[in-house]
């Protein structure tokens, strides 16, 4: 309560006038009576005077010095900080960003807090035109500037947040003005876990803490030569207050491995993860357990090949070498007119033009200008000349028979790492533009289809062919940020984590993802795996200065003055009445009756 | 202002009536039993024929059986003059309703049960003299002449019972049923009331009293005033105050009942709070004024 007029209370030194005058004015009241002589001549009872006298006057006395005070105090006008009933005008604002699902101590995530809040403020302002806004990258009017309540409080109870980044300043202004002028609005509150950067006037904020939380706020993964598989590398953050035990679980949709953090507080660390044996192309990187805030707490990487390989297949079809291929992978067999890169060339009992680069498998082919196949001969003994190649990982070349094999012409000197005699079995050649593997006899003249080592030794061939990308070349997508897919080819479908297709305009550069996870992209070139996250800076605790400050800035602002003064001489006049309904309360009595 | 008496109240009096124990000459033939022989159906006595008289009223068996011839004689009824003595000091106006209220409420009643006897009634106001009164007459007509000047009583001045009731006898020549109605809250009046009884009137009073001349609510340092001639002492009032003004009172109502019971009059002391049903149905007829 606050006094516009505090001089009044000054008056409160009537008091003692009144008190003075209690003092000394006549006590006597008048009595009428039928026959004074039946009343002359009594005996006063002047021992019992002052306890009468007290017993029937104190009361009075207290009444009017309340009759007093209650005056002055309306005097001093009075009035309480409360809330408006009824403005020109509201805009509740929600902060839809990813960071508003974190769930906090109370069990209910900021969001819903923010949506109680607002349900509030209808309830607060029944008759105050009303606009719902949800601000975040991709603002929304949820309800339009109305008088319906009803609609209001739907829209707002059935809210959800997003997966996106927060909206900036220009957004939120951008937004409002949509909705009219910003001076339309009496009041706007914003509902947000972080403040804005910067105070637009007349918005009041109301920061919804709460929730602790710990992030992997990088992921990626490149190519580990040394471990003929990837390596993961991610930086994690510890938002607590205390040290804090997690485990890193990085899937690539086949094999996984995990990683034991001691997770110190306030602090971000960074890890090397290495993952031997995995290919890729999706990796999926998970904090366990999870915390507050789950959206933080996974996160996707992809890398920028398709999610099966293209081959183009050239000269005579051989079953077996096909179905090793597709066991080492989703594969796409495409036409020979077709011009496009193709991720591996496999040629078969054919002769391949001498400009052919990229991947090339040779089996009992020959490549123009550099290897030429013979006739087949009585195929001399097998033996292993690089037996740490790479290509015979886990393979036990000992175990293949060959009954013929071809006189081989090697233009250049490559790595023989197989060998029938003098002439090479498996041989191998990596130039600037491209990786040549050749397998000089026809595998219907070897026992290979037939041995368990076949399909590995094909995925060796496909590892080689096609090594992880550097990270160099990926960065993040962001949720809400636009991803481009005209790099992949002409679209044909685009499917988001959920299993939602997503339908896009032909011709479409890009797309906005609403949603965290992997997206699969469908081209012409073949099908791609795309990786978005929550943006890292959703992960980033407030400030808590700011927060204070604004808390307190939205307390002042949201209250208005109520007069008290006259409810005061309402009370007083009450008070009045009970004085004189005192006084000469016998009299009441009478007539009462 | 609220009717004195109405419609309801008027029935239930219907079936009442006054009980006269004297004998008196009216003038009018009456409901009341005169001192002279007259006609009615109440037997009065025999005496000797003389001529003249009505041979009807010969009573033959006692001729045959003493061989004296004697004519019975009957009771005349007649009329009976009541008059209504209605205090109008200022002490009548206290008390909560005013007692004159209540004293005019009791005069309408009376009024009413002896116009309905084919009694003449008639009304007398006074303070410390007699003020303009309705002089005894019959008829309905008298009713609403008494109801008129009851309504517009105004209480004041002061009481003196001795010289009221003084004049009062020097000013009626015929005596009556009286009905004094006071508070009688004052000294002298016992001269007045022998001075009716001297005449032969037929006296009935009714002391009316507030419920706080009874029960005064009064506490602490007080002026007490008195409501007639204004005069006043400062009194500090206490439980001890309050019941010695209440042995006084007591003294003084004892005063009264002990002379007027002396005297064969009948006394009725009526708080206001009393209701004018109960005074009328029981304890007027209890007190043997009513039947």
């Amino acid at each position: 309560m606050t006094l516009s007029n505090a001089s009044a209370l000054y008056l409160l030194a009537l008091a003692a006038g009144i008190i003075l005058l209690y003092f000394l004015r006549a006590r006597s009241q008048r009595y009428e009576v039928s026959a004074l002589f039946l009343w002359e001549g009594l005996r006063s009872e002047p021992s019992s005077r002052a306890a009468r006298i007290r017993r029937r006057i104190e009361p009075l006395l207290l009444v009017q010095l309340l009759v007093l005070a209650l005056v002055t105090l309306a005097l001093a006008d009075p009035a309480l900080r409360v809330p408006r009933p009824r403005l020109t005008g509201m805009a509740i604002v929600l902060d839809g960003s990813a960071s508003m699902q974190t769930r906090t101590e109370s069990t209910k995530t900021r969001y819903e807090l923010a949506r109680e809040e607002g349900l509030a403020l209808l309830n607060r302002y029944p008759s105050t035109p009303v606009t719902v806004l949800q601000l975040s990258k991709s603002p929304q009017v949820l309800v339009p500037l109305t008088d319906d309540h009803d609609s209001a409080r739907h829209a707002l109870a059935s809210s959800q947040p997003t997966w996106q980044p927060g909206g900036s300043v220009m957004t939120l202004e951008g937004l409002l003005d949509s909705q009219g002028e910003l001076g339309g609005f009496e009041r706007i509150i914003l509902f947000t876990d972080r403040p804005l950067a910067e105070q637009i006037p007349g918005v009041e904020e109301v920061v919804l803490a709460g929730g602790e939380n710990l992030a992997i706020t990088s992921f990626t993964v490149r190519e580990d030569p040394d471990l003929h598989g990837a390596a993961a590398f991610l930086k994690v953050q510890n938002d607590t207050s205390s040290y804090q035990e997690r485990t890193v679980r990085v899937d690539d949709g086949s094999n996984q491995v995990l990683l034991s953090l001691l997770l110190p507080p306030g602090g971000e660390q960074a890890y090397v993860l290495p993952f031997p044996g995995s290919r890729g192309p999706t990796f999926t990187a998970t904090l366990e357990p999870g915390d507050a805030f789950f959206g933080d707490d996974t996160r996707y990487f992809t890398l920028k090949r398709g999610l099966d390989r293209r081959i183009r297949w050239v000269g005579e079809n051989n079953r077996y070498l096909e179905a090793a291929l597709r066991a080492a992978g989703p594969i796409t067999f495409v036409s020979i007119k077709d011009s496009d890169p193709v991720d591996l060339t496999v040629a078969y009992n054919a002769l391949l033009p001498a400009e052919t680069n990229g991947n090339i498998l040779l089996i009992h082919a020959d490549l123009e200008g550099l290897i030429t196949i013979g006739e087949d001969r009585e195929a001399g003994k097998l033996a292993v000349v690089s037996p740490n190649d790479p290509l015979l990982t886990g393979v036990d070349a000992l175990d293949f028979r060959v009954r013929s094999a071809p006189l081989v012409d090697l233009a250049k000197a490559g790595t023989t790492v197989l060998s029938l005699g003098k002439e090479p079995f498996l041989y191998r050649l990596e130039e600037e533009k491209r990786k040549v593997v050749l397998i000089a006899p026809d595998l219907m003249s070897t026992n290979l289809p037939l041995t368990i080592d076949f399909p590995l030794l094909v995925r060796n061939l496909l590892e080689l062919f096609l090594p992880l990308p550097t990270p160099l070349t990926h960065r993040w997508a962001i949720v809400g940020e636009p991803v481009r897919i005209d790099e992949y080819g002409a679209l044909r479908s685009l499917t988001a984590p959920s299993g939602r297709e997503i339908s896009l305009a032909s011709g479409a550069r890009s797309f906005y993802p609403q949603e965290p996870g992997i997206y699969t992209l469908s081209t012409e070139k073949g099908v791609y795996a795309l990786a978005v996250n929550v943006d890292p800076a959703e992960s980033e605790p407030p400030d808590a200065l700011i927060e204070a400050q604004v808390v307190t800035a939205v307390k002042e602002q949201t209250q208005a003055l109520l007069p008290l003064w006259p409810y005061f001489a309402v009370i007083a006049f009450l008070a009045l009445l009970v004085e004189a309904f005192l006084y000469h309360g016998w009299q009441f009595k009478r007539w009462w009756r | 202002m609220e009717p004195l008496i109405d419609e309801a109240f008027l029935k239930r009096l219907s079936n009442l009536k006054f009980i006269v124990k004297g004998r008196r000459k009216g003038h009018l033939s009456g409901a009341h039993p005169s001192p002279r022989a007259g006609v009615s159906l109440e037997f009065a006595d025999y005496r000797d024929y003389t001529p003249g008289d009505d041979f009807r009223y010969i009573d033959w068996n006692i001729y045959g059986r003493l061989d004296r011839v004697l004519v019975k004689t009957f009771v005349h009824e007649t009329d009976l003059p009541i008059y209504i003595l209605l205090d109008l000091s200022a002490s009548m106006r206290l008390g909560n309703p005013p007692k004159v209220r209540y004293a005019a409420r009791l005069a309408a009643a009376i009024s009413y049960l002896g116009l309905r006897e084919l009694d003449r009634v008639g009304l007398f106001p006074f303070t410390d003299r007699l003020l303009p009164a309705i002089a005894p007459r019959h008829g309905m007509s008298q009713m609403a002449h008494i109801l008129r000047t009851l309504h517009a009583v105004s209480p004041d001045g002061k009481t003196s019972l001795d010289q009221v009731l003084t004049e009062f006898v020097a000013r009626s020549n015929e005596s009556g049923l009286i009905f004094l109605l006071s508070d009688l809250l004052c000294k002298g009046y016992e001269e007045g009331i022998s001075r009716l009884l001297h005449r032969g009137d037929e006296i009935v009073v009714v002391q009316i009293l507030d419920p706080a001349e009874l029960h005064p609510v009064v506490e602490g340092s007080t002026r007490i005033t008195d409501a007639e001639t204004q005069r006043h002492v400062d009194l500090t009032v206490g439980g001890g105050t309050l019941a010695q003004y209440t042995r006084r009172l007591t003294a003084h109502l004892e005063a009264i009942r002990g002379f007027l019971t002396a005297h064969r009059i009948p006394y009725f002391l009526a708080s206001t709070d009393l209701p004018l049903d109960l005074l009328i149905h029981e304890r007027l007829r209890a007190g043997g004024v009513l039947k």
